[in-house]
């Protein structure tokens, strides 16, 4: 596999260097770190909200650092959650004296990582409060749905709680709203091919060229459903199908769609996966209040997608579109 | 073992670790991500720099405590706090002793149990590390080990079964739960990278005592 990489141990950190270096007027990279910092970081009186997990999936989760962004990201090698040393360091350069918020997604080494973290920030009396993002309706049953893990419902969950820290509200508040936004949330992903990791150089997977999986994983976790491909049309609308069986939703409601790219699918490819799942939300009675197309959580050179529904409340609405900047997305009032 | 022992027996696991690194990797990406490999030979690099810088004066329980520090901040993932805090445990329970007998070592690997069952909230059967963890420390319950060489063989031994045992489980905790039945007839690789680390102390010991004063 080719790859436009130096030291494949050095890729991830790498990465974190150039993102600094292209968007300084966003972000400044913390020294012997893979960490990102709002430029102005760290803001008197303001909640902190740190993201962080495994790299591989840009542009997640440093390139979502700005205003109205995260305060502060921490990356860890590939698909590996950073240990809690840095995820420690990283807080402390962030926290404005109104505590933080870990916002991550639910996997057991970045749960024992960032709990360990917060462990040792309490021991300086700096309050902490996490939330878990599991929007991936493939990993678990719905009565098990806090095993579920997080996938692309990331963008939605920490664009709502870091809106709800721009607008000065407490740490309980800013929790509330991540939690109010991660339960609102749900994706479903297919992949057409494995991701190649650049320490082993081999796919992570074995999947033939003429099948594809529904429901896996950002590291290539099984999905619920491995078949030939078919066109994008029955893809789309099978994923849907999959999403409104699990969202708490009603005709009549609003919704924000977020249509991912896990790395290596054309946009175009992206466009036409939206048609049906605009279709799709049309013939639900739901109305599309903001759409996202592109490259949000990949998984290194994957191809294939997400679609992601967060329901919306006038609450989750406002801190959607409030205005914010990062690398990764500029959004204008 | 003593403190000199202690030091050179964790780079000769480190370089184990790294011979293995595609081995893991392989088990690795049938149940997960296909990176514990990597990981491992990367956390044993840094025990292995770490502990060559340590001072002379330093003692059995401050290595492995280090040794746990420094895994734990190199790696990251849920094996990097988990084998992390084990080593510190393993370490506790050696302080003001110059030797690893026998005796010491079913002590540590005993500590190194009750860490893990504490951080990673897992049993026997769950498909984890602490199969071939709870699987060593039985068999060297159920055997007295008169030396360190015995002790380490009979745990060796027994976290090998531990690590083969758990290809017939369905996991639990962690990324390969995500698999359901799918996981079955693979082994786990935090177990198998338990036994490759028991295995090597092992030759370890023993290439020292055929090795001519």
């Amino acid at each position: 596999m080719k790859k436009l990489i130096n030291d494949p141990d050095a890729a991830a950190a790498q990465a974190i260097e150039g993102l600094a270096l292209a968007y300084p007027q966003y972000l400044r990279k913390l020294d012997g770190l893979m960490a990102v910092v709002r430029r102005d970081a760290p803001i008197a009186g303001k909640v902190a909200v740190l993201t962080g997990g495994g790299s591989g999936h840009d542009p997640m989760f440093a390139g979502f650092v700005g205003p109205g962004w995260a305060d502060g990201s921490i990356a860890g090698n590939i698909f590996t959650s950073p240990p809690p040393s840095p995820i420690y360091e990283t807080a402390k350069a962030i926290h404005g004296g109104a505590g933080i918020l870990f916002l991550y997604g639910n996997y057991a080494g970045d749960v024992l990582n960032f709990d360990m973290a917060a462990e040792m920030l309490a021991g300086e009396e700096i309050r902490v409060s996490t939330v878990r993002i599991s929007d991936d309706v493939a990993s678990a049953p719905p009565e098990r749905r806090g095993e579920r893990r997080g996938i692309a419902g990331d963008f939605f969950v920490i664009k709502a709680a870091s809106a709800r820290a721009e607008e000065r509200a407490t740490l309980d508040q800013v929790t509330a709203a991540a939690e109010k936004a991660n339960d609102n949330t749900r994706s479903m992903g297919v992949a057409l091919t494995s991701c190649v990791i650049p320490a082993s150089g081999r796919p992570i997977f074995q999947i033939s060229e003429s099948d594809m999986e529904i429901g896996m994983g950002l590291h290539g976790e099984p999905g619920v459903q491995r078949g030939p491909i078919l066109p994008a049309e029955d893809v789309a609308a099978d994923m849907m199908k999959r999403i409104l069986a699990d969202l708490p939703v009603k005709a009549g409601e609003e919704v924000a769609v977020l249509v991912n790219g896990l790395g290596a699918t054309p946009l175009s490819e992206l466009f036409i996966m939206f048609r049906t799942a605009s279709r799709c939300l049309g013939d639900a009675g739901l109305s599309i209040v903001r759409t996202y197309v592109g490259n949000f959580a990949s998984s290194l050179d994957m191809a294939g997608c997400s679609f992601t529904i967060m329901r919306l409340d006038s609450e989750l609405k406002r801190l959607l579109l409030a205005p914010a900047e990062s690398p990764a997305i500029v959004q204008t009032a | 073992m003593n403190a000199s022992d202690l030091r050179q027996m964790l780079a000769y696991v480190a370089e184990s670790m790294a011979r293995e690194e595609a081995y893991l990797t392989s088990l690795d990406s049938a149940i997960g991500d296909g990176d514990h490999g990597i990981t491992m030979r990367l956390g044993f690099q840094a025990i292995r720099e770490k502990v060559q810088g340590l001072p002379e004066s330093a003692g059995l329980d401050a290595i492995l405590r280090e040794a746990g520090l420094a895994f734990m901040g190199a790696t990251g993932g849920a094996i990097g706090v988990l084998l992390g805090k084990m080593l510190i445990a393993a370490g506790a329970t050696l302080k003001g002793k110059q030797e690893i007998g026998a005796t010491e070592f079913q002590a540590l690997l005993a500590a190194m149990e009750t860490a893990l069952v504490a951080a990673g909230k897992a049993q026997p059967g769950d498909k984890t590390l602490l199969d071939a963890v709870h699987a060593a420390n039985q068999a060297l319950a159920a055997e007295s080990a008169q030396d360190l060489r015995t002790a380490l063989k009979v745990a060796s031994e027994g976290a090998r079964r531990g690590a083969e045992s758990t290809a017939q489980m369905t996991a639990r905790l962690g990324r390969s739960s995500r698999l359901g039945d799918r996981a079955l007839g693979n082994p786990d690789p935090g177990a198998t990278s338990f036994y490759i680390i028991l295995r090597s102390i092992t030759e370890f010991v023993e290439r020292q005592a055929s090795a001519p004063d």
